[in-house]
């Protein structure tokens, strides 16, 4: 009988056991997590500040159970695809109950404003005044639109959803990667739960973006090439037919994750030629070669110049920090070191360090069976080195201007560490005295590591959501200084176009609807905050045809991450801009004072003259 | 398509959720047709198309499933955004519906002849304690969205006054000043407008509750040249300091 046939069979048999009442107590126990987050989060939003023991009570909830479960010996292969679908599930509901229910996450703020192109125009590809390069790579909003104009689903509700789909393709895609690759579904179960201890998963790899749902289809990719190699002969055109489709999807998608589709592919074509498999994969990865060519050179050639920077400053950043000639970067900072934000404390960072040392600890082993099992797979050898490479990624995060580049890349390459670590066999260790003592462990490690890349990827003090609009004591609604501030520029509707920096530039995008230019356009970075501006910026202003410019003091102004809240009573403002950061614009000649709301200013200049023709 | 019952099942159930999202009025309940028809069923007519008779085994079948839905809607966006009348409604359950749709005929003439499959479904018998229990959860999980949508007193924010002023536009032959409050509690303000040319300011006192606004309308100058406005805002608690400013040019 052939592999897939005696799969099919297992399966058949597991099938009558997906639904016992073990799992549905841990599907229970999932609810209730996400209605204690949801309950924690409320409070914030009240301005209660629940203990974060509540928070993370209803994490554990929702995990330990789930991972309890997957180390067992008895449970069967469908059963582990369901839990670890849940686990991934209950995760990203975590994130949901976090939302406003607006977008509260920076690059979410670009996606929705494209989206809402796309929707407003019909057509894809309409500009993006902060991130330029986004509209080349319409594959979400382009998804988001089939919800979205045939439901009229906004384009956060629309997004949630689309989201969603691609976490539960992630999870499935991932767990059957590892089953194939493994032969083992509890190798399978636990590899994928390691997975979501990396350190965006909570929260970065939920939001709605280009990178959320080209991630899963990645994985997608990877299940086809293994099928390929393992599946039946005459299957292998399906997948590969499937793998095509997907690779195409991606390419349209995110730059970062096709190059990423592209240094795989390459990698397991040599890797294959090398172990001589019949079934290389080297055609998709000449296609993924094409595409991505293809459409860097012909649609999205200003990726070149967005991305380029990033790595140099990584690269530079690295050799200074390597060299003592530059700082290392502070751990637990999360976004704005210069706003005064509340520490990470000494628990939460042990347990994120611990969550390290295990991954650290647990390499060794997983190499070792790797290396005795499945070295003569190719794409074990890949998972085994980029296991290998997470940790040189880690180290990235010490350099400053590294440190984007090394959390992007750490995403990718714990794919094959999730994987590698999935092998130790923990799990399998039943000592005489106490036979449960490895499952046990091998739960608590999973959690730990779970925990600690939830702490060690989002700041600990925006954990939990905080208000964006809140009742008033009198009872009506209020809205925090962004974002009334954007529903004030959304109902003026202006055809002018505004210069901002962070928090209030991604408001005045969505939910504002405005054209509005930031940080490098027009030196937007180095005007605002100055206390003085010079001849040439009020000439860069002009050329840039920025008729508004939006001055916003708050301490946490320039925060991507806490700057769209309200801020709290007892607050203090001693971290705010200083005065002269508004009155400076009152001496330029022509420009007027249109909005003040104590924090937030906002002048207007002299028009250009050209302006009249490039209204929008 | 004959003898195959699941890919008759996915043909019929494409047009149902093309014709239900397309003519349901509640936006919300246009979701259950929606979602089907862009994130399941594309992605399992594509699948079967492309295996032959030789379906892979569920466990594939599920990221295949929505996997291949959401590549076959970013290219398919692709397609629409140059058709004439780009990505709308109707375009979008015409595309789906058609790639459903020859994609179910494609599977069935490479399938041959149907074999008897019991459906996956229907070997799952949950006990009533399941039920309980899912549904349990489910009601938790409805109950922590629903929570997440809602606006809590909070009466730790700090509050604020927004005044503003918008230049008229070329379809209005007036300035508006507004006052808008995003305070806890009702406060009571003095906006003092001076207009430049003007004998004596524009002085008004008024109480705005919380999420209030007050507006004041100036009109525009018959002067040739531009006229400047500036408009301060008092708060009655503290008379003397400035607490907003704004101004700009009538033309």
């Amino acid at each position: 009988m052939e592999a897939a046939a005696i799969r099919r069979q297992r399966f058949a048999v597991s099938r009558r056991l997906i639904i016992p009442n073990r799992l549905a107590f841990i599907v229970f126990a999932s609810g209730a997590g996400i209605l204690v987050c949801s309950i924690a989060n409320a409070l914030t939003r009240a301005g209660d500040a629940p203990s974060a023991l509540l928070y993370w009570a209803g994490i554990l909830l929702i995990v330990v159970p789930i991972l309890y479960r997957l180390t067992s010996e008895e449970a069967s292969p469908g059963e582990r695809l369901a839990l670890v679908c849940l686990l991934g599930l209950a995760l990203y509901g975590v994130k949901l109950v976090r939302d406003a229910p607006i977008f509260t996450f920076a690059d979410e703020f670009l996606h929705g404003y494209n989206s809402n192109q796309v929707s407003h125009y019909h057509h894809l590809f309409h500009r993006n005044p902060i991130l330029e390069t986004s509209r080349y790579y319409p594959g979400l909003e382009g998804a988001t639109s089939a919800l979205r104009t045939t439901t009229g689903l906004s384009a956060y509700a629309a997004g949630a959803i689309v989201i969603g789909a691609a976490r539960l393709t992630a999870m499935s895609a991932m767990f059957v990667l590892f089953w194939r690759v493994s032969g083992s579904d509890r190798i399978a179960g636990i590899g994928t739960a390691i997975f979501t201890g990396n350190f965006n998963f909570l929260f970065w790899s939920a939001q709605f973006s280009y990178q959320s749902m080209a991630f899963p289809l990645l994985l997608l990719i990877l299940l086809a090439v293994v099928e390929m190699d393992w599946g039946a002969r005459a299957a292998r055109g399906a997948w590969r037919a499937l793998a095509a489709l997907t690779i195409a999807a991606v390419v349209i998608t995110h730059h970062i994750t096709s190059y990423a589709v592209v240094a795989t592919l390459l990698a397991l074509s040599l890797l294959s030629a090398a172990a001589r498999r019949v079934a290389n994969p080297w055609r998709l990865a000449a296609l993924a070669v094409v595409l991505t060519t293809i459409w860097l050179v012909v649609v999205a050639s200003s990726t070149v110049g967005y991305i380029t920077p990033t790595i140099t400053n990584a690269i530079n950043s690295t050799l200074h920090t390597a060299t003592g000639e530059a700082p290392t970067r502070g751990l637990f900072r999360g976004g704005n070191a210069a706003a005064t934000i509340e520490e990470t404390p000494t628990a939460a960072r042990a347990v994120s360090l611990l969550a390290v040392l295990l991954l650290a600890a647990g390499l060794p082993f997983g190499l070792r069976t790797v290396w005795r099992r499945y070295r003569k797979q190719p794409i074990a050898v890949l998972f085994g080195i980029a296991a290998i490479g997470f940790f040189g990624a880690l180290a990235l995060r010490l350099a400053p201007a590294a440190w984007e580049s090394g959390n992007r890349a750490s995403e990718f390459l714990f794919i094959g560490l999730a994987f590698v670590l999935g092998c130790v066999g923990l799990e399998r260790w039943r000592p005489r005295s106490a036979v449960w003592l490895g499952r046990a462990l091998t739960a608590a490690a999973l959690t730990i590591i779970l925990v600690g890349g939830a702490i060690a990827g989002w700041p600990w003090d925006s954990q939990l959501a905080r208000a964006v609009r809140a009742h008033s004591e009198e009872g009506p609604t209020i809205s925090s200084p962004p974002l009334a501030m954007a529903e004030w520029a959304k109902e003026r509707d202006s055809e002018w176009n505004y210069g901002a920096l962070t928090a209030t530039s991604r408001m005045l995008l969505d939910p504002g609807d405005q054209k509005v230019y930031s940080d490098f356009e027009a030196n937007l970075i180095e005007v605002i905050p100055a206390t003085k501006i010079l001849p040439f910026q009020k000439a860069l202003l002009h050329e840039a045809h920025i008729r508004f410019v939006v001055i916003d003091r708050r301490a946490v102004g320039g925060d991507g991450i806490r700057g769209f809240f309200f801020t709290e009573g007892d607050s203090s403002t001693s971290g705010w801009l200083p005065r002269a950061t508004v009155t400076k614009f009152e001496k330029v000649r022509g420009a007027t004072r249109i909005y003040d709301s104590g924090s937030i200013v906002i002048f207007s200049l002299e028009p250009n003259p050209k302006d009249e023709t490039l209204k929008r | 398509m004959r003898g195959h019952r699941d890919l008759r099942l996915v043909a019929a159930l494409s047009l149902v959720c093309a014709v239900g999202s397309l003519i349901t009025p509640l936006g919300a309940l246009r979701v259950v047709f929606a979602v089907p028809l862009a994130l399941i069923l594309p992605g399992y007519a594509i699948t079967a198309a492309a295996f032959r008779s030789r379906l892979p085994a569920w466990p594939e079948r599920l990221p295949l499933t929505l996997g291949v839905s959401l590549a076959c809607l970013a290219l398919s966006s692709l397609v629409l955004n140059f058709v004439p009348g780009g990505l709308h409604g109707f375009s979008w359950a015409l595309l789906l519906v058609l790639v459903v749709l020859l994609s179910c005929r494609a599977a069935a003439r490479r399938r041959g002849p149907a074999r008897h499959e019991p459906p996956a479904l229907s070997q799952l018998k949950p006990s009533r304690a399941t039920l309980v229990l899912g549904l349990g959860a489910l009601t938790m999980v409805a109950a922590a969205l629903i929570l997440a949508q809602l606006t809590f007193d909070n009466d730790r924010v700090s509050g604020y006054t927004q005044l503003w002023i918008a230049p008229p536009k070329s379809s209005e032959d007036s300035a508006r000043i507004g006052v808008t409050s995003e305070q806890q509690l009702t406060r009571n303000y003095r906006l003092v407008i001076e207009v430049e040319g003007a004998r004596s300011p524009l002085v008004e006192t008024f109480e705005l509750g919380p999420s209030d606004t007050r507006l004041v309308t100036i009109p525009s100058s018959s002067a040739d040249s531009p006229v400047g406005i500036e408009a301060k805002l008092y708060l009655r608690s503290d008379p003397e300091k400035v607490y907003r400013r704004v101004s700009t040019l009538l033309q």
